[in-house]
């Protein structure tokens, strides 16, 4: 998973447009939303259609959202678990 | 009898650079104009959040930031902010419908369509809980909010009030034929802080200005240049009065240091 990981931070800096951070200073188990990313609900609605274009992955209600985006890696095995297979 | 009011802290983005109660910066070299700002130019603590800001909510608080970036905090519900924003959220609305065409609506843009979203990024950075409002969509709208900031500082809504100017399109917008003609002119954002109170670490200009329609008696000047004018008397430290004549829209701010 750490690949998935890798590639996951990059995309969420890039699209939610963070300034001031690299890839290498997210930690992974941190608290994605509210956290030291500054990351806010509009933001979370970003990471979903996020979610949706690249890896065809929903997030069907509000309590599994809190439970995926808990951290990039919560995320990430939530993504590795759900997209369609090749 | 109407209360002193102090004009008490500047800055502006122009295409020229960057002007504070420090002084002219120009830009670096490979940025055009005011959309190039970066944020250590204006704010010396990180902000992940500055990247995302669209060019109208990204100006106006680059502007804000920088002004008070050399003047004490404001916070509190007793600052408020006035924002006038002539093109209103005209990038924003073109970049979001790109968004939709492509099958996929970005929610942070569309939150951004708001041209009052200028005025929370900036309430919420600097804790500014005061009363706020926003003027957009015609060529006075920088005019109607430094006219609105010393009304609400004369009825006691506030004790201090930043007013924020701000023209701002992504340069591949400038030539669209959907802009109407007042809101195509270069970029620029410019942010005053009005006071009811001199303050020991403040310009201590008085300030005064009257607005309001009437007859043309003076020279018509193009768009809102003349808020200029204001910053470069600030700048030279100069009194000084300046006189408008924008549509039927017309009137004079002056200042003068108070020792």
């Amino acid at each position: 998973m750490e690949p998935l990981i890798d590639r996951l931070k990059g995309k969420i800096i890039k699209a939610l447009k963070l300034s001031d951070v690299s890839p290498e200073d997210i930690d992974i188990d941190a608290p994605l939303i509210g956290g030291p990313l500054g990351i806010d609900s509009i933001d979370t609605l970003e990471l979903l259609v996020l979610l949706e274009k690249e890896y065809r992955v929903t997030v069907p209600d509000v309590n599994t959202g809190r439970k995926v985006f808990a951290s990039v890696r919560s995320l990430a095995a939530y993504i590795e678990k759900n997209r369609p297979q090749k | 009898m109407k209360t002193p009011l102090f004009l008490d802290a500047f800055a502006a983005l122009l295409p020229s650079g960057i002007y504070s109660m420090r002084g002219h910066v120009p830009w670096f070299e490979g940025q055009t104009g005011p959309q190039d700002v970066l944020r250590e130019q204006v704010l010396d603590k990180p902000y992940p959040g500055f990247g995302k800001l669209h060019i109208a909510d990204r100006l106006s608080f680059a502007a804000a930031a920088l002004l008070f970036s050399h003047y004490e905090s404001c916070a509190g519900d007793e600052t408020g902010i006035t924002l006038g924003i002539p093109a209103g959220s005209f990038s924003t609305d073109l970049q979001y419908l790109e968004t939709v065409e492509n099958g996929f609506p970005s929610p942070a843009i569309f939150s951004a369509t708001l041209p009052s979203s200028s005025v929370a990024d900036i309430a919420i950075f600097f804790g500014i809980k005061g009363p706020n409002r926003v003027f957009a969509g015609t060529g006075t709208s920088g005019l109607c909010a430094f006219d609105l900031g010393m009304i609400m500082l004369q009825n006691h809504k506030a004790s201090t009030m930043l007013v924020v100017s701000v023209r701002a399109l992504e340069p591949a917008h400038m030539r669209s034929s959907l802009l109407p003609a007042y809101a195509a002119v270069e970029n620029s954002a410019y942010a005053f802080l009005l006071t009811r109170e001199k303050r020991d670490n403040g310009l201590n200009f008085r300030v005064e200005a009257s607005f309001g329609k009437g007859e043309k008696t003076l020279p018509e000047q193009a768009g809102e240049s003349y808020f200029d004018k204001l910053v470069h008397l600030l700048m030279e430290n100069q009194n000084g009065s300046i006189s408008f004549v924008t549509g039927d829209y017309r009137g004079h701010i002056s200042i003068e240091k108070e020792l």
